[in-house]
């Protein structure tokens, strides 16, 4: 059996005396969607940031490619093939659209292949050709997200970690972004999605934790989990 | 009324150096978010450096800048990495503080190498001028110096539009958190910033040693006129820098024209007062944070 891509082994994670994530263990395998659900305050996006390098597990093992990547900070992540889609899509305000694109082939592997990366990102978000010029923030919402998506994949990563990347978006939306996700899924990337939306999240996702209060409290491919079972775990009722 | 094309082609021809001056100051402010209070000794230290290259090596200051500009690069580069970034983040206080030592650290150091004695960087260009009628002419002192901050200024523009690095500098100053997500050391960015700054004002340093007399404690007086050239252009724009520094020198010499030479740094400091008021974030800065 092939090693997985990701492993979260045992994770703890303080926030100075306060514990957020408790003993989180995760794999993820090559070319595959995973899912992490849960309600607001769970601790999905500490346990992603804890795997892009941007928070420090108090305990536990992250290992990528069998690599222990722990102590590594998001610039030393990255060029390992790892790349966020962060939160709030935190587009560059001062970049245009080309230059947000730029700046995620900035890694010097990503650099030397961008226009050849770049062909492929306009072919799977035209909008965002025809907006280059146009400064980041001031696309629409939906936009943006295609354009942090957009920007994460000039990185040419092995490793898509996505956070919260519905959040705040209409329907029609959302639906167009995860049908990108699948997309990006045929170009044989792996990918670790963390979601609120229950419903979405699990349609699109080969694999799936459900955590509660910092716990990883159900996993289960999702066809196998059902409702009952994933409602009682998301909400803990 | 032709006199008064003298004051204002001079005007225009020190804006350009006084941008040159400004621009290292404006893109900390803008990149870094923080105020550089040794930028001005930091000039002046440059101008040594150039003085003493110039004595050693029997060169003309233009050529030492060869010598200057990496050597202000790595200082710079120093100074953010291994002294600046242990401060940054921990308010507003604590680089000013670092910043201000830096300062009297300059000064004392260049008093006790090259006494207090005003010096300058000897160049056969400064007593030449152009004559365009009999009664104005162009000091090519002043159009070199012209030159050097207008080139400065557009590499800078194009560098930063252009590159990789110069669009991650950028990138940086936005969002720092974000920066990092798409591979970018931030903290090396800072530094690299700050080098890039220093080599600003290695030409600054060479063009105040050019074009006047400097001494030990001439940088606060720099330092000054650059935050000058920031308020009028607006952080971190180098447009503005240009801008700001055209307004000023404009300012400061047709204040003496009009006004007597008592009243040139006071007619550039109403101008600046003027900008505050109605535009506070400057000519070409964003409001609400350095553009």
């Amino acid at each position: 059996m092939p090693q997985p891509v990701l492993q979260v082994c045992n994770v703890d994670i303080h926030y100075g005396d306060m514990q957020a994530i408790w003993d989180a263990t995760l794999n993820v395998e090559a070319g595959q969607i995973v899912s992490i659900i849960g309600a607001n305050g769970a601790g999905k996006s500490t346990l992603l940031q804890s795997i892009a390098g941007s928070i420090k597990p108090s305990g536990g093992d992250i290992i990528y490619n069998g690599e222990r990547i722990n102590a590594l900070m998001p610039y030393q992540t990255l060029p390992l093939g790892i790349s966020l889609v962060p939160e709030g899509r935190r587009i560059f305000p001062r970049l245009t659209v080309l230059e947000n694109l730029l700046i995620g082939a900035y890694a010097p592997k990503a650099r030397a292949n961008h226009q050849r990366i770049l062909e492929g990102i306009y072919r799977l978000f035209p909008i965002l050709k025809e907006r280059t010029h146009q400064m980041g923030t001031t696309l629409s919402g939906g936009e943006q997200q295609m354009l942090a998506i957009a920007r994460s994949l000039m990185s040419d990563p092995n490793l898509l970690l996505f956070d919260e990347i519905s959040l705040g978006l209409a329907p029609t939306m959302i639906k167009s972004i995860y049908e990108s996700i699948k997309a990006i899924k045929q170009l044989g990337k792996t990918m670790l999605l963390v979601e609120q939306d229950l419903q979405r999240s699990l349609k699109t996702a080969d694999y799936a934790y459900v955590m509660q209060k910092g716990r990883i409290v159900l996993q289960g491919n999702p066809a196998d989990l059902s409702e009952a079972e994933i409602k009682k775990a998301y909400f803990g009722i | 009324m032709q006199d008064v094309f003298q004051p204002l082609i001079n005007g225009i021809l020190l804006g350009g150096i006084y941008a040159a001056v400004g621009v290292g100051l404006s893109m900390i402010f803008g990149i870094v978010r923080m105020v550089n209070l040794a930028h001005g000794d930091l000039m002046i230290l440059s101008s040594y450096i150039m003085l003493a290259t110039c004595g050693i090596l029997g060169i003309n200051p233009y050529t030492s800048l060869i010598v200057a500009l990496p050597v202000m690069f790595g200082l710079g580069y120093g100074i953010q990495k291994y002294i600046l970034n242990r401060v940054l983040g921990a308010g507003m206080e604590p680089p000013l503080i670092v910043a201000f030592g830096l300062s009297i650290i300059l000064q004392n150091t260049l008093l006790l190498i090259f006494s207090p004695d005003a010096r300058s960087l000897q160049t056969s260009l400064s007593i030449k001028s152009i004559d365009l009628t009999q009664t104005v002419s162009i000091p090519v002192i002043y159009l070199v110096g012209f030159v050097f901050g207008v080139g400065t200024v557009s590499i800078l523009q194009l560098f930063f539009r252009s590159t990789f690095l110069g669009r991650a500098i950028r990138a940086a100053s936005d969002d720092e958190m974000a920066a990092q997500y798409m591979g970018i050391n931030t903290q090396t960015i800072f530094a690299v910033a700050m080098g890039i700054a220093m080599m600003t004002a290695a030409i600054a340093g060479m063009l105040i040693g050019t074009t006047f007399t400097f001494f030990p404690h001439t940088g606060p007086q720099y330092l000054i006129i650059a935050f000058g050239v920031v308020i009028i252009g607006g952080a971190g724009s180098m447009i503005g820098t240009l801008a700001g520094g055209l307004i000023l020198g404009i300012a400061q010499l047709m204040g003496a024209y009009f006004l007597g030479s008592g009243y040139q740094l006071l007619a550039g400091y109403v101008i600046l007062i003027i900008v505050l008021a109605i535009r506070p974030q400057g000519l070409f800065g964003k409001a609400g944070r350095a553009a």
